[in-house]
């Protein structure tokens, strides 16, 4: 068994990767694709399972956390917490650290852990030594690297999409993109083609990844991912990925017509994008201060409600 | 959302919609009418046995009706719009709901004439949302069968089912409500 650590250079890899065809390799990296041309047979470790994400998460805690009170409503708070964190192993056994340290119950945590601000804050807890130690090694600190290495257009597509529902944002909201941006002074994708290359580049950095759902092609984020790049935006950054976003929604989303008829021809479309409009009514609602005034922004929020 | 009967999601993006446009410098009365409508829509649908739920529908819905009637004042919209005419629909709904706890007659009495107005601009383009057209008659249907008018809650009862008939002849779910309409205005009042 050989393992690599942090194996991010694809060309010193290949240098040290083993000539040997028995045994067995590990390699962990921020770039899975570094190893596909070495070697055809392998497989990726993806995130746990709800199930077996809890499981983990009950194995890392001390029998004490357990032992109190009710078995079933424990696991229904670690079913719960493995859903909260994406089934990430890093962030669930960093869950598990703050719990033990912390002595808090598991509700508690989970009430915790549902704040976006505090989930980071509680995931990287502990004192300012382990801070330290843990630092290279931490969430946060991983993506941070990761984000820093992107282009500006693949910068510009992670905050849009850090606003969006991270179950699956269809690609077709970027496929046109251009024009109703350019007239609001955003310029983001200046056509399909670098929205492409940006996806690829999003994708080999491990910060996004594709599904096929109900026909459609979308794009996934881990929620922690999302809460990595929105806090690392500058306010004015904020305002405009904000804004592109809303912008981007606003030239897909069906419109109620002017007489105020039903819009019950167009509900199968208004699905694809209402949970997207939620999730940016609920960025709104937490950073209010920070927001200009977005007509657009209020017509999508009616449309939707409607 | 409405429409599909999500209720709290539909009050909640409406709700921020208001707070979006109360702090822009732009004009946007029209969308805070229709943003007000949900809310007052949402707030009949899912009113409990309360007055101040009730209450709340009918001050929504008033504050959706007065902005689309500024709106007139200023020239963004024809005094005509369908809009106009649906406004005075769903307040004389909401002034119904007001009525049925109220030992007053007043609020029955508004019903009958909100939606009297609503009728009077539908009959300008009766082509025009006919179905929205049949549902006023029958709205003031019941504002006059709370009342206690018989005769004109017949009328309007009628009335209503033959524009409904015109919209779709085979249609029998229509015809069967005022059919069981009016035997029951001879019951219970």
């Amino acid at each position: 068994m050989i393992v690599y650590d942090n194996a991010d250079d694809q060309q010193l890899l290949a240098e040290y990767w083993p000539r040997t065809t028995t045994g067995a390799i590990l390699v962990t990296s921020r770039h899975p694709e570094s190893v596909n041309s070495l070697t055809k047979a392998g497989k990726e470790v993806t995130t746990l399972t709800q199930t077996d994400g809890s499981a983990f998460l009950i194995s890392m805690l001390h029998n004490g956390e357990l032992h109190n009170g009710n078995q079933h409503l424990h696991s229904s708070v670690t079913m719960q917490l493995s859903k909260l964190l994406d089934g990430l192993p890093l962030a669930l056994w960093s869950a598990s650290g703050f719990i033990r340290q912390s002595g808090c119950s598991l509700p508690e945590a989970l009430d915790l852990f549902k704040s976006p601000p505090d989930l980071f804050d509680a995931l990287e807890g502990g004192s300012d030594a382990q801070k330290r130690r843990e630092k290279e090694y931490s969430l946060r600190t991983v993506w941070e690297l990761n984000m820093s290495s992107l282009s500006e257009t693949a910068a510009e597509l992670l905050g849009i999409i850090s606003f969006l529902d991270p179950d699956g944002v269809p690609e077709s909201l970027f496929k046109y993109p251009g024009s109703s941006l350019r007239s609001m002074g955003l310029q983001t994708f200046p056509d399909y083609k670098a929205y492409f290359k940006s996806v690829i580049s999003l994708k080999a950095y491990s910060l996004v990844h594709s599904t096929q759902s109900r026909g459609r092609q979308e794009i996934c984020i881990h929620r922690l991912v999302q809460e990595a790049a929105l806090t690392r935006m500058r306010p004015e950054h904020w305002q405009r990925m904000f804004r592109s976003a809303v912008e981007l929604l606003w030239a897909v989303f069906p419109k109620q017509c002017e007489e105020g008829q039903l819009m019950s021809p167009f509900w199968q479309e208004c699905l694809i994008y209402a949970a997207h409009v939620e999730s940016l009514e609920s960025r709104y609602c937490q950073s209010e201060f920070m927001l200009q005034e977005n007509l657009h922004f209020g017509e999508l929020l009616y449309h939707c409600s409607w | 959302m409405y429409e599909r009967g999500l209720t709290s999601q539909a009050l909640k993006l409406a709700l921020t919609a208001v707070r979006v446009c109360e702090v822009s410098n732009q004009e946007c009365r029209l969308l805070l009418a229709d943003c007000w409508t949900t809310i007052g829509g949402v707030q009949i649908e899912t009113h409990s046995a309360t007055d101040s739920a009730t209450a709340d529908s009918y001050n929504s819905l008033k504050t959706a009706l007065d902005l689309r009637l500024q709106a007139v004042t200023i020239g963004l919209m024809n005094a005509d719009h369908p809009q106009i005419a649906n406004s005075f629909m769903s307040l004389s709904s909401a002034a119904l709901g007001l009525s049925v706890r109220s030992s007053s007659t007043d609020p029955a009495r508004e019903a009958v004439e909100l939606a009297k107005k609503s009728i009077g601009l539908r009959e300008k383009n009766p082509t025009v949302q006919e179905q929205m057209h049949s549902l006023s008659y029958h709205n003031l249907a019941l504002a006059h069968l709370q009342l206690c008018e018989l005769g004109e809650a017949e009328e309007a009862a009628t009335k209503g089912l033959e524009i409904a008939r015109n919209i779709n002849p085979s249609t029998g779910a229509t015809h069967t409500m005022y059919f069981i309409l009016i035997p029951l205005f001879y019951r219970f009042c």
